[in-house]
């Protein structure tokens, strides 16, 4: 008699799981690589006002974002940019690639800038380069994520709070 | 009768006049009229106020801009998008790659170079490299316009802080670097001032390092040379 009871209820127990796995909030953001939405603008913002950066860091022009990370116009969607006054190597760089073969010339494309900047560092500020070796970079998607400092951890609480990446 | 009567009215109303006439003139009656609507001294010509016009963004068309990590900055942060630059972390008078310019088009050259030779021995050096550089660019482009920029200040703590990294070296760097504008026939440009306070210093509130210029302050130099460079209306 009980065993109807119990299997019905495992049922529901079971559809409220897929159901609550399913659901969307305002702070979840659907993980899925062909599904992101992410806002690139507000992703830089939040990671500029929860990182304890050294430096004072400012957003930059997009056309300079294009020219630093020496990109292809055309591959680029959306991006924000934060860098330093010069005093770090510190930075924030967050692109909507145009697809996610574009995102992967972005990705190579920061990669290059990250080395030329480890090499310019090592003899002028060698201080800056253990961040520059370890810089966070994400790519998901035809999204790009980049922050160097020297709180990597912080950056994927960050975003695993703001976006669940 | 009448004409005795004529007389008399005539006579008084010359007395009238002339009483008039003593009382007006005298200088107490003068001045105390005077002191109500005269002031005390006349006011000499205000001085001149000299207005600078800022240049165009266009302006900065045909520029480049060479220099160290701060002038990279001012790039990032503030400088015309328009413009050439030539610069890098750590540059110096002697690791400009000049020869990058012959395959832009330019007629204004904006230069600032010297903080990271601060601590060279012998500043002389610092000042014949810098001239080669100069002489460098004038065999590519004979007809630009040459800005030799002074070395901005740094901080108050960093100056009294760092043997290399002062403003007594800088102002020194300085000098010589007036002088040889001078002896280049080249535009010398004090961009120092905009940046530096009444002490001397690079302001407090300009960088985390004392020495690398935060937007705000990218924003002023790049107003001083907006306001200080040469053109025709």
């Amino acid at each position: 008699m009980h065993k109807p009871r119990i299997i019905i209820v495992l049922i529901l127990i079971a559809v409220m799981m897929i159901f609550t796995s399913c659901r969307n909030n305002d702070n979840d953001y659907d993980l899925n690589e062909n599904n992101l939405d992410l806002n690139v603008s507000e992703c830089a913002d939040k990671l500029k006002e929860n990182i304890p950066f050294e430096d004072t860091i400012t957003a930059i022009d997009d056309k300079m974002g294009i020219a630093i990370y020496q990109l292809n116009t055309e591959d680029v969607a959306e991006q924000k940019v934060y860098v330093s006054t010069g005093a770090t190597a510190e930075q924030i760089a967050v692109f909507e690639a145009t697809d996610d073969n574009a995102a992967k010339r972005i990705e190579t494309a920061v990669l290059q800038r990250i080395t030329e900047q480890i090499e310019s560092y090592q003899d002028y500020l060698p201080e800056e380069v253990p961040k520059l070796s370890d810089p966070f970079l994400m790519v998901t998607g035809k999204y790009v994520i980049l922050c160097v400092s020297d709180h990597n951890e912080d950056v994927e609480v960050v975003l695993d709070k703001y976006y669940g990446f | 009768m009448v004409g005795k009567k004529m007389l008399y009215i005539q006579q008084k109303l010359m007395l009238l006049i002339l009483i008039i006439t003593v009382v007006f003139s005298h200088p107490n009656y003068v001045e105390s009229i005077d002191a109500e609507n005269v002031p005390d001294q006349v006011p000499s010509p205000a001085p001149p106020v000299t207005k600078y016009v800022a240049v165009a963004d266009d302006y900065f068309n045909d520029a480049v801009f060479i220099g160290d990590s701060r002038t990279e900055g001012f790039k990032m942060l503030s400088g015309p998008l328009n413009a050439v630059y030539l610069t890098s972390i750590g540059l110096k008078v002697d690791t400009v790659a000049v020869e990058a310019l012959s395959e832009v088009p330019f007629k204004k050259v904006f230069i600032m170079l010297g903080i990271n030779e601060l601590g060279w021995v012998y500043s002389e050096l610092f000042i014949e490299k810098y001239g080669e550089l100069i002489d460098n660019i004038k065999k590519i482009e004979p007809q630009a316009q040459i800005y030799i920029q002074s070395i901005l200040p740094v901080s108050r703590e960093r100056s009294e802080s760092d043997s290399i990294y002062n403003n007594e070296n800088i102002n020194k760097y300085n000098e010589l670097i007036q002088q040889m504008a001078v002896n280049k026939n080249i535009f010398y440009l004090n961009v120092a001032e905009c940046v530096t306070d009444e002490e001397g210093y690079l302001y407090s509130d300009a960088s985390t390092d004392g020495i690398h210029l935060n937007k705000k302050y990218c924003d002023q130099w790049f107003e001083y040379i907006k306001t200080h460079v040469v053109f025709e209306q």
